[in-house]
């Protein structure tokens, strides 16, 4: 089946296009192929003794070429996009607040309070546009631990102390989606969510958390194969491309489930993306992180007096290394040499994202009372690299260098 | 049929320029945009050319999209109402930044109408406006066309291990491997984008993600997104942003400068002329700041600015394990001419004794 329904809906089906249809989709035909191709070259590629004309090839393509620009258009002229606030004025300034038309991620460990950013968030897309919000309900899709209700309506009672009645967000206004599988997952957000955003008009979209699913259903499976293949010794190892043999081996097996695993982070990021834009809503979406394991992290600090034996193994010289960049792009840079957490996924999902935003928690060495310090990894809104430390309270998440908001 | 319009009269005359006259129109400074950082246009010949396609890729968060803005703002700023089209692909425009870049020389309020921003959320959407461009695209006086991001369409179109499903299917109907109709699309799009850049005289820039490579012994590299021999070809500078370490004590002002606001360009291209070798391969620092891109101080401008270091290349055979899992390896099947993996070791070499020379520097001069 072609991708163009998918992609253009009104298209419209009139005879040449519905008869040539399911031909372009048995040739594998995409709507790009469509538009590159000159007509000759499509129908080389439909079978032959279906004869369409060249002229008849020619005409699909104007029509379709004159649809998608008509498209464009109509995209390029929504309106712009808007921000929803997190009721504290620190973490707005820093994160410039949430906007719509894009995806934000929270990273951090569990009890890092991204949950709580996540529940405060779907209360203040409820506030009138003039005290920083959308006016529009959430959706709060969890793939972990079901909405916390209870902490949701002492949030809503916290940020409801002063504002009119009419104004007031309701937990009436939090649509609660749980999946617990990926193929849930997937099925909720392709095909009911564009409908109960389009009834509800939801300005609000969240996932907590993303990995969940993806991690359960790609990683144990790997796990299972690395026992395998450590159990069966005598099979030659191979590089991870080479399926060609009969019995692929467990680094080819892992290899395609990393690659599934991309093609379903893709996908499920240009359909949030889709509805984002369509919307001019915002998706957020939590994620968890995973230890980092480096095994020259006490090696690498002293910039001098590098043995040569040190310096074989010294990270410096792949700088163009996944390990070497990851840590900037992971949130953990210069400061959190070595061993940091890194958000899952990998890059792929990483290169989807239009702000990470790192949350890390810390032992006091003296109280040890636990801190969580915020940071925006990376942004195309709003500067990387500046840590604030957070502490999560009746109302939400706010910085502890609010403190002004807090006497009014 | 289509019918064949009447040709203007105009165009039976065709329009001549002496090479004298040619040379100096591609010398004068109105043929360039500057990126911002002085040392990077010194770099590339004086910023991003006019008629030419520039890439810049790089990881997330390494500034590619601030760069892309501070070349728009330049151009906006030019005056004589030059006009800007910003194409994005995944992600609007972020105009609160562009507004900030702006303001630092000049009224946001009266340069915004001069930028046009198009979206392009899908491969097809792309490929129709620039392969099937319309006449009124790019308006009369643009300079610069900036697509942000030009790697996130394919990766949607041909997600990975996609070409694994590829070629067997189908059955009645040959059909070509998933992969290749990627590279041929890519060939579609740089030379309709190259064609645009030539005959309308703007600035192309592209902005392309990175994706992993495995190489057996080494671990996952970071390689463009998006590369192939004709799509190299076509770029007249290809530039990488990313990441690295840098001594505080070579700063001139450290209070100033953010170690984390540092990014490192590594020119892998320039002026249609590759540096395949990592060692010749010239690299610039810059910083990128709430009001853009800007010049890194540095503690003596003597002081060679580009270490001699292995930016962009694979190491000796040196193992490293750990996010090999992260690979993924539909992405593996870039044809990229420059990451071909068999380096002498003498180059590499001559790199090691060239960054330790560089490390002893750092370390004298924190002294």
């Amino acid at each position: 089946m072609s991708d163009l329904l998918t992609l253009f809906p009104t298209f419209p089906l009139t005879p040449p296009v519905s008869n040539l249809l399911n031909f372009i989709g048995d040739a594998r035909l995409t709507t790009a192929d469509l538009v590159a191709l000159d007509p000759m070259s499509i129908s080389r590629r439909l079978p032959s003794q279906l004869n369409t004309s060249l002229l008849e090839l020619k005409s699909l393509q104007r029509t379709l070429v004159e649809h998608i620009h008509a498209d464009i258009a109509r995209l390029s002229s929504l309106p712009p996009p808007r921000t929803i606030t997190t009721h504290s004025p620190t973490l707005d300034r820093l994160l410039n607040k949430i906007p719509t038309q894009a995806i934000t991620e929270f990273a951090g460990e569990s009890g890092s309070g991204k949950t709580q950013i996540l529940l405060l968030l779907t209360l203040t897309v409820q506030l009138s546009p003039s005290r920083g919000g959308l006016g529009r309900p959430a959706v709060y899709i969890s793939t972990e631990a079901p909405l916390s209700t209870l902490r949701l309506i002492q949030m809503k009672n916290y940020i409801s102390r002063d504002l009119p009645v009419g104004e007031q967000p309701t937990t009436d206004k939090v649509f609660s989606i749980v999946c617990s599988d990926l193929e849930t997952q997937e099925h909720i957000i392709r095909y009911q969510l564009p409908v109960l955003v389009q009834k509800f008009n939801v300005g609000l979209v969240v996932i907590d958390s993303i990995a969940a699913n993806f991690r359960a259903e790609f990683e144990r499976p790997m796990n299972r194969n690395k026992k395998l293949r450590s159990s069966n010794t005598s099979t030659p190892s191979s590089s991870p491309s080479s399926s060609s043999t009969g019995a692929p081996s467990a680094g080819a097996r892992h290899g395609s489930q990393m690659a599934q695993r991309g093609k379903e982070m893709v996908r499920l990021a240009a359909t949030l993306r889709h509805l984002a834009i369509n919307h001019n809503l915002a998706v957020v979406v939590s994620n968890q992180v995973s230890d980092k394991f480096t095994p020259s992290a006490s090696s690498r600090t002293p910039l001098s007096s590098s043995s040569s034996a040190r310096d074989r193994d010294d990270d410096d010289d792949d700088i163009m290394s996944l390990d070497f960049q990851l840590k900037w792009f992971a949130g953990c840079d210069e400061g959190l040499e070595g061993g940091g957490k890194i958000p899952a996924l990998g890059l792929v999902w990483a290169n989807l994202l239009a702000t990470r935003v790192v949350i890390r928690k810390s032992e006091d060495p003296k109280t040890g009372e636990s801190r969580r310090s915020l940071r925006v990894a990376y942004s195309n809104r709003a500067l990387a690299g500046e840590e604030v430390g957070i502490e999560v309270f009746e109302g939400g998440v706010k910085s502890v260098n609010d403190g002004g908001d807090e006497c009014s | 049929m289509a019918s064949t319009s009447p040709l203007p009269s105009s165009s039976h005359r065709l329009p001549t320029l002496s090479a004298s006259q040619a040379l100096s129109t591609s010398q004068s400074t109105r043929s360039r945009i500057s990126t911002g950082s002085q040392e990077l246009d010194k770099a590339i010949g004086g910023g991003l050319s006019r008629g030419k396609i520039t890439e810049l890729c790089g990881p997330p968060g390494s500034g590619k999209t601030t760069l892309g803005l501070q070349s728009a703002a330049n151009a906006l700023l030019s005056g004589d109402g030059t006009r800007v089209v910003w194409i994005d692909t995944s992600h609007p425009l972020p105009v609160s930044r562009l507004g900030a870049i702006l303001s630092r020389s000049g009224d946001p309020r009266e340069l915004f109408p001069n930028l046009q921003t198009i979206r392009t959320p899908t491969l097809a959407h792309l490929l129709t406006l620039v392969v099937h461009p319309l006449p009124t695209f790019p308006p009369e006086n643009t300079s610069l066309v900036v697509i942000d991001n030009v790697s996130t369409p394919f990766t949607v179109a041909f997600p990975p291990g996609m070409e694994e499903e590829g070629g067997g299917g189908g059955g009645k109907v040959k059909t070509e491997p998933v992969g290749v109709r990627r590279f041929a699309i890519m060939g579609d799009l740089i030379s309709a984008l190259g064609k645009l850049a030539g005959s309308k005289g703007v600035a192309v820039l592209l902005l392309n993600q990175m994706t992993t490579k495995v190489i057996p012994g080494v671990g996952a590299m970071l390689i463009p997104s998006l590369s192939s021999p004709p799509w190299t070809t076509s770029l007249n500078s290809r530039l990488l942003i990313h990441y690295n370490k840098t001594s505080p004590s070579l700063l001139a002002d450290p209070d100033d400068t953010r170690l984390s606001q540092i990014r490192y360009v590594t020119i892998l291209k320039s002026n249609g002329a590759s540096h395949s070798s990592d060692s010749s391969r010239p690299v610039t620092r810059l910083q990128i700041q709430e009001t853009g891109v800007g010049d890194v101080k540095l503690v003596s401008e003597a002081s060679p600015a580009a270490p001699a270091m292995k930016a962009y290349g694979f190491a000796r055979g040196k193992r490293k394990r750990g996010l090999e899992a992260e690979v993924i390896p539909g992405s593996d099947e870039e044809g990229d001419g420059e990451s071909d993996g068999n380096e002498d070791e003498g180059s590499a070499g001559e790199c090691t004794s060239g960054r330790r020379q560089q490390r002893v520097i750092d370390s004298a001069q924190g002294l």
